[in-house]
């Protein structure tokens, strides 16, 4: 083997193994499919989808990729492969220009630690490193076309990047146009305004062409949509970082270009000695862009809050509760999967506290303000409740954003069997029927759905449909809905539990009252500990009161109330001291009232505009 | 080289062997069956306009292979054999059979092969009209959310054939809000449709010129909404609303939508000036107004005012008419055709045919948006005598909501909810002269699993004569344009409005 292949290979290897081991323990593909509810339909109304607009044939190629990230072992392989394609051709494509230049050996990494810091950003849709991959591709098998037949440039650019602007949309062509333009200026100096004007004049006609006749995008994305065009709850924000490794081949060319006209040196460098020097030099350089690149993302939170809406959609209460409790900043989401699990568990009226309820209720029902990012929380939360006909409009609203999300066409689907809507149910199966990866789980429903004897027996349908309000009426308010679904079915625990938290977060004890008698019916022996911290309170502050002064609190509370109660007295208006005094009662209901509640600390979920 | 003789040979041994294998003969040996087959959609029993595109289906009955005949009184039969469920029937051949066989019966006969016997059915039944459907249906086609919407598009469809093409689609204008098209007599030339939140405004095209207007003035409690052309095209009537959102928690009901207020305008055209009356702007709740055949007057519905909540979602409309002279912008008096009260019924969409002889409309419990009523249900009256009648050949369990006429009259399509209860989907029946209704029939696809397969609704549909040759890229330029500000009219007096109009200085 050459030194030079040598060189190439340990370098291209390092680089898979370093990408594999990011993606798969930093990035988690599975936390993009699931973030992105990517699918993949194979049937001919998603292809026409994606075949009406510059750009989709690649969005549609992306989709059929990452529907595979659902494994985090494959998209970390997928991710990788992408990102080492891109690195290759990138590789090639300087080589094309700078034979025999050690120089150019650690450029290979580069585009591959940018594509993977861009893969970082949860939003980031994977047809951006398609594009980036097929760009380089054009771009570099355009030049080889250029340089090894006798096809003229105008006509080459001219079919490589009608092509490209096809697959791939304005953005990537304006890429390709400006490399191969890059590409024209290395022409001897009579050539160039021969070949580079009809470059700029295809460049500047294909968008416009397109955008006049063909597609109907705005004229700004004719020429520069560079992501898909999401609903606002994916659409992936562009950051410097992101037209850096967009504009990386073109770039590079043109830097190449700049050498080649003022410092022609690096072309060659006979001696070994200088290629080591040289080597060694890129060697620091990188590991120094890469420490800094690397150090610079800031995804911990945001992964958090990912794992724990993904175990959440997977019913996997003690890692939501596990995940919450080694959560290093407060976030609503985590909350609001908090609360939900604690309630699955039975111990929401125990535990609620003992994770901080920074936002009150409004963690606990998360529908205002309305935005699409709520869209499947409170379907998933009104489907817990039982509150089928809300879980269902929140879920259609989630459907009108991710339209052919499993997850939510699955929602969708037991919402109608629950509601005994079969034929809407099927409609809904039919759609997740043309997604390879839930064949299972649709042939299993199909069946179901075509046995009504087990459906209509099925334990869970029938105690859902038992919860399902006969109150004709509009429920304007989570209140509402939660009294209406106790009245319908007192037994309904997770309904009385949400009820009980709630008065309990917006501290209107007085309100609660009238539902105690439903907690007997909920399966409680005796007062849960939150409930008993609320209503000690309230006693303390009225000690004649009516009805909660024949109530007993049991002694354990009582006991630990006093002795809340003594530090208070000693750290007199010192609530600093108070706070850090008091830790181990952030687990109460009293903690609370004094320093997270809301109605203390003013803290709301910000407005946003619905679109 | 050699080989090219043998190859051509072998090439051509396929060619004849393909086309033998094409030719379907019907089974000779058979086992009688007495009822006719389940197919989907359900096209048995229906009758069909001269123009319309094959109807294709699929027999829902178990089997290996199947073979349909498909025949009339004049001309050859079409044979299809298909190993699978599904039949598309050759468009050509269709063609020629339907128009050759005017007012005559078409029959299916359906064959299935299961258990190396085959089972022939008993003759599926469409009756050929002697009328044609106006060629192309337009519908807005969005998703099923109730407050967010993404990606929503006006589509024409070309009803003699299957090819549907994008009036607009709101992926090239910030996904802003696209509705309420509808074309006057039919004619796509004389056509508008609004857009809201991005470039908002109302697009309206007449005789060839596209024009972006802002309707809302200072005068108006809203923009235009609701519309309906006068039938010589130069007026439009709308109403404008204070329109809300509310959900319930009862099984089988989703949403209310309701007004707060309303009133009716009219928009001339060529002055670019609206108007409206005291009669039409009061403390009531005016809607959706459909001008009379002959122009002369305006049908719309009407409900109290709302004080509250209850009021607002629970409030009945009745059906009124109010004569009035465009030329003289005169108003007559409101005469009720059908009072909420008497019929404790809520009355909406009024739509006339274009002869003037029949009036369609969906009765519901109560409010006036009714795609979202299961129990919402087509009417239709006679308007030489004022008498009505639920249309119960065109009803169903599910919803049945807003409809239109084609030109001729003799045709009537509507949104039902009928075939799983959630997507909504354009129905075609046939009305006979004396207001009898056909059998409805849900619009053609190619696929005939189609509507089982598609999470889209086909919203608002309405005919077209032709295709609206107006091509989305010039409709898309002209909303990208300032709108032009419509004016109010300054020989109404304002002071003498009440009710919902705001008021403003005048």
């Amino acid at each position: 083997m050459k030194p030079k292949n040598y060189i190439i290979y340990s370098i291209v290897s390092l680089l898979a193994v370093f990408s594999f081991l990011f993606s798969f323990y930093r990035i988690a593909p599975n936390l993009h499919h699931h973030f992105q509810q990517i699918a993949f339909q194979t049937d001919v109304i998603f292809f026409k989808k994606y075949s009406c607009f510059a750009g989709g044939l690649s969005e549609y190629f992306a989709l059929f990729i990452a529907q595979f990230f659902k494994s985090k072992f494959i998209g970390s392989i997928l991710i990788s492969l992408t990102g080492l394609l891109v690195s290759i051709l990138f590789y090639f494509s300087v080589k094309l220009k700078w034979k025999n230049s050690s120089l150019v050996y650690l450029l290979i990494p580069i585009p591959q630690l940018l594509l993977l810091v861009l893969q970082t950003n949860y939003k980031y849709p994977f047809s951006v490193s398609i594009n980036i991959l097929f760009t380089s591709a054009f771009l570099f098998f355009s030049v080889i076309s250029i340089k090894k037949t006798k096809v003229p440039v105008w006509l080459n650019v001219l079919i490589f990047g009608f092509l490209l602007y096809i697959i791939s949309g304005g953005m990537y062509f304006v890429v390709f146009i400006l490399g191969m333009l890059i590409q024209t200026f290395s022409f001897n100096t009579r050539n160039v305004l021969l070949n580079s004007l009809p470059v700029v004049v295809i460049g500047a006609l294909i968008p416009v062409v397109a955008y006049q006749f063909i597609f109907l995008e705005s004229i700004v994305d004719s020429y520069f949509k560079a992501t898909p065009n999401l609903a606002v709850l994916l659409t992936y924000k562009t950051s410097l970082l992101f037209y850096v490794v967009l504009f990386i081949i073109p770039a590079s060319y043109f830097v190449m270009f700049l050498f080649d006209k003022l410092l022609p040196f690096p072309k060659s460098l006979p001696k070994q000695q200088n290629n080591n020097i040289l080597i060694l030099a890129q060697l620091i350089a990188f590991i120094a862009f890469t420490f800094f690149l690397l150090k610079g993302i800031d995804q911990k939170n945001e992964k958090m809050k990912l794992r724990v809406d993904l175990e959440a959609a997977n019913e996997n209460w003690d890692e939501v509760i596990d995940l919450a409790a080694n959560s290093d900043a407060y976030d609503r989401t985590i909350n609001f999967h908090y609360n939900r699990a604690m309630a699955h568990n039975n111990e929401l009226l125990v535990e609620l506290f003992s994770y901080p309820q920074l936002l009150g209720a409004q963690a606990q029902f998360v529908e205002e303000p309305f935005a699409g990012e709520v869209t499947l929380l409170a379907s998933d939360l009104y489907f817990d409740l039982g509150a089928i006909n809300e879980a269902q409009h929140y879920a259609l609203e989630a459907q009108t954003l991710l339209f052919y999300s499993p997850r939510v066409l699955k929602r969708l689907v037991d919402n109608c069997m629950i509601k005994g809507e079969y034929k809407a149910a099927k409609t809904y199966l039919n759609v997740l029927g043309n997604n390879l990866r839930e064949q299972a789980w649709v042939e299993n429903k199909r069946a179901f759905l075509n046995d009504t004897v087990q459906l209509n027996s099925d334990s869970i349908i029938l105690e859902k449909r038992s919860f399902i309000s006969t109150f004709d009426r509009i429920t304007s308010s989570p209140l509402l809905r939660l009294h209406d679904l106790i009245m319908q079915n007192p037994s309904n625990k997770f309904a009385v539990d949400y009820m009980f938290a709630y008065l309990i977060l917006n501290q209107q004890i007085e309100e609660l009252i009238p539902y105690v008698q439903f907690l007997d019916d909920a399966g409680y022996k005796h007062f849960p500990r939150v409930v008993e911290e609320a209503f000690i309170v309230t006693k303390s502050i009225n000690p004649n009161h009516e009805i909660l002064s024949k109530v007993s609190i049991s002694k354990e509370t009582t006991d630990r109330f006093n002795q809340f109660v003594r530090i208070k007295n000693e750290c007199g208006r010192d609530k600093a001291l108070a706070k850090q005094r008091m830790a181990e009662f952030s687990n109460t209901y009293w903690y609370y009232i004094l320093f997270q509640s809301p109605k203390i600390t003013n803290a709301s979920v910000g407005k946003r505009i619905v679109k | 080289m050699i080989l090219k003789p043998n190859l051509l040979f072998f090439v051509f041994a396929i060619v004849v062997s393909l086309s033998s294998c094409n030719k379907t003969d019907l089974p000779t040996e058979y086992a009688t069956s007495e009822t006719t087959p389940q197919i989907f959609p359900d096209y048995d029993g229906v009758t069909i306009p001269l123009n319309i595109a094959p109807l294709n289906f699929m027999i829902e009955e178990p089997g290996d292979n199947y073979i349909v005949q498909v025949s009339s009184t004049k001309g050859n039969p079409i044979l299809i054999e298909s190993s699978s469920s599904s039949i598309q029937i050759n468009q050509k051949k269709w063609k020629k059979l339907v128009q050759n066989n005017k007012g005559e019966t078409m029959l299916i006969e359906v064959f299935v092969l299961q258990n190396d016997t085959w089972s022939r059915f008993s003759a599926i039944e469409q009756f050929i009209a002697n009328e044609s459907i106006d060629s192309y249906l337009t519908y807005r086609l969005i998703n099923s959310g109730y407050i967010l919407w993404n990606e929503m598009g006006i589509y024409q469809r070309d009803l003699e054939s299957f090819k549907e093409s994008p009036i607009v689609k709101n992926t090239s204008i910030d996904k802003g809000c696209v509705n309420c098209h509808i074309a006057c007599n039919n004619d796509p030339e004389k056509s508008l449709f609004h857009v809201r939140a991005a470039y908002s405004g109302t697009l309206m095209l007449k005789d060839g010129k596209l024009e972006k207007l802002d309707t809302k003035t200072d005068f108006t409690m809203s923009s235009a909404v609701y519309p309906s052309w006068h039938p010589d095209g130069r007026f439009i009537a709308f109403s404008v609303n204070k329109i809300n959102q509310q959900f319930y928690s009862l099984k089988g009901k989703s949403i209310e939508v309701s007004d707060k207020y309303s009133d009716l305008i009219v928009y001339d055209s060529e002055t670019k000036i609206v108007t409206t009356s005291p009669k039409v702007s009061t403390n009531n709740r005016e809607n959706l107004p459909e001008w009379s055949a002959d122009g002369k007057s305006i049908y719309y519905i009407s409900a109290p005012p709302a004080s509250d909540e209850t009021d607002r979602i629970l409030a009945r409309y009745s059906l009124v008419n109010i004569p009035y002279d465009v030329e003289e912008n005169k108003w007559g008096e409101v005469d009720t055709l059908i009072s909420a009260y008497e019929v404790q019924k809520s009355i909406t969409f009024p739509r006339i045919s274009p002869d003037g002889n029949f009036l369609v409309f969906n009765m519901t419990d109560y409010g006036y948006f009714t795609i979202h009523h299961k129990i919402s249900d087509l009417y239709i009256m006679d308007l030489k005598t004022k008498k009505y009648r639920i249309a119960s050949e065109l009803n169903s369990n599910e919803t049945e909501s807003y409809h239109s006429w084609s030109s001729n009259g003799r045709w009537l399509i509507f949104s039902s909810r009928r075939i799983d209860g959630i997507h909504t989907r354009t129905f075609i029946a046939h009305i006979a002269e004396d207001g009898t209704c056909g059998k409805p029939f849900v619009v053609p696809q190619k696929d005939p699993d189609f509507y089982r397969n598609c999470l889209l609704n086909f919203n608002r549909p309405e005919l077209l004569t032709g295709k609206l040759k107006v091509s989305p890229q010039t409709i898309r330029n002209a909303i990208y344009k300032d709108p032009e500000k419509v004016k109010f009219d300054t020989m109404v007096h304002v002071n003498a409005l009440s009710g919902a109009t705001k008021m403003g200085h005048h």
